[in-house]
Formats: structure tokens, sequence, C-alpha cells
């Protein structure tokens, strides 16, 4: 009998449906900070929502990237439904806490799905993910820094770290 | 056309001719491309079983490859539907280990 499935799929079937649930978690992330970035604009923190209207950017570029692998080695790839995300935070810092929780959620589903591919010897995938791992590093990273501009410029007012998280920016 | 797996009254065939499945709903028979293979199976595990327990759903209905067949389902035979295409696809993992 032919393996048509393996002919047809070149991924592990597991690691579609995770990669799938990654899809969703990307399109969530993308939501949610949009909600952050509405959020800043409305407090007219102008760079800081820049930074979030970036994200939303960046997380949907992600989720794009995961949607077109999964295509594109015959599998199927399902377009994400996203559920309500908190619009509500009571200061800039809580903001950055939040995405940083969420970047940290994100790290920890890339390094499962890592650990599947490895497990159901799905070298591709597991090469594909290796982008993502390092992606993840640096997104905490940048969520890291600025919760850190947010703890040292507690003197500082709101506008004046507003314009910090700017840095930011241009960084990315 | 070779068996790939059958549980209750619903079966999956696999034609290394025409590189189609044949599932077999009962009497029923619809072929289906690799790609309409996954989809259905997509579909079926996005099926909350829960809801149907808490009374909320007792039958699905389930349009399969591109709308060209409807079929109406009770939470039985979404149990049946969800084990024989868990096993099919278990079935051609052990071909890809044995070709």
């Amino acid at each position: 009998m032919k393996d048509i499935a393996r002919q047809e799929l070149s991924i592990h079937i597991e690691v579609m449906d995770m990669l799938n649930d990654q899809i969703q978690k990307e399109a969530q992330s993308s939501t949610a900070y949009l909600a952050m970035a509405s959020w800043c604009d409305q407090q007219g923190l102008e760079n800081s929502a820049q930074f979030f209207y970036a994200q939303a950017e960046e997380e949907r570029t992600h989720m794009m990237k995961i949607f077109r692998f999964i295509n594109d080695n015959g599998g199927n790839a399902m377009a994400p439904a996203t559920s309500a995300v908190n619009h509500d935070f009571t200061s800039l810092e809580e903001v950055f806490s939040d995405a940083l929780a969420h970047e940290v959620g994100i790290t920890k589903s890339i390094h499962k799905l890592v650990a599947k591919s490895r497990a159901e010897h799905d070298y591709a995938t597991d090469a594909f993910l290796q982008w993502f791992v390092t992606e993840q590093m640096e997104e905490e990273q940048t969520m890291r820094r600025a919760l850190d501009i947010l703890k040292l410029g507690e003197k500082m007012s709101l506008l004046q770290l507003d314009e910090r998280i700017a840095e930011l920016n241009t960084a990315q | 056309m070779n068996l790939l797996y059958t549980y209750q009254k619903f079966s999956i065939f696999q034609s290394d001719v025409t590189r189609n499945f044949q599932v077999d709903f009962a009497g029923k028979s619809v072929s289906m491309s690799f790609c309409e293979l996954l989809s259905f199976r997509e579909k079926l595990k996005r099926i909350d079983l829960q809801t149907h327990f808490e009374g909320a759903d007792s039958v699905e209905i389930l349009s399969l490859c591109n709308k060209r067949h409807l079929f109406i389902f009770d939470t039985l035979d979404i149990i049946h539907l969800k084990e024989l295409v868990r096993g099919a696809f278990i079935s051609m993992a052990y071909q890809n280990v044995l070709v």
C-alpha cells in the first residue's frame, strides 16, 4: 500500500494540529496588542501606541508565516477565530507587564511545538520553528526592556516615559 | 482499494491508483482527496462532544468535500467517526514507518 499521506503531507499530522493552535494564539496576540495600542492611543501615549500597533502587525506576520508553512507542506491551515481581549488597564506598566506575560506564554507554546516536532522526528518543522525560538527571545527582551524603562523612570511623567518607549520603536 | 480502518458502521479505504480515499458512511460512499480527508478530520476535531452531553446539541450537520455532500450525524455517529478518522491516521502513520 502506498504511503499517500506522507507523499501529500510533509509535516507530522499532530504537529500540524499544534501549528494550527499556534496560528490561533498568534492571532489572539495580535488582537490583544491592538487593544493595548488602542488604550495607549486614548491616553495620548503615541509612542507606546505606535509600539503596540507594530507588535500587532508583527504577530499577524508570525501567524501568516505558520499559515503558509502548513499549506505549503500539504497541510490544512485553519483561519483562526479570536475571542474577546482585555481593553482596560490601570497604567502603562500594567500594559507592558501583560504584554510580557503574553510573550512568555507564546514562548512556552513554541517550545512545546519544538519538543513535539522532535519527538515525532518532524525535523522540517523543527528547523522552521528555530526562527520563532530566536524571535521569541527578542520579543521577551523588548518587553523586559520596556518594563525596565518604566521602573527606572518612576519619577518621570507619563509623557516623558512615552518618549523613552520611542527608543524601542526604533530598535525594533 | 485497501482498507485503512473500520469502526462500527464506518470505514475508510485508500486507493493507490486514484490516490483518493473512500469513506463509507454506513452505506453511502464518499470519495475524498487527502486534502478533503484532512478537512473532514478538522471538522470532526472541532466538534465539542461536551455540548452534546450537556444537551445543547444532539445532531451535527457536516458539509463535506467543498459542499458536495451534506450529512446529519447524531452524537453516537460523531463519537464513532472521530474514532474512525483517528484510527485511519494512525494506520497511515504505520505505513510511513513500514514503507
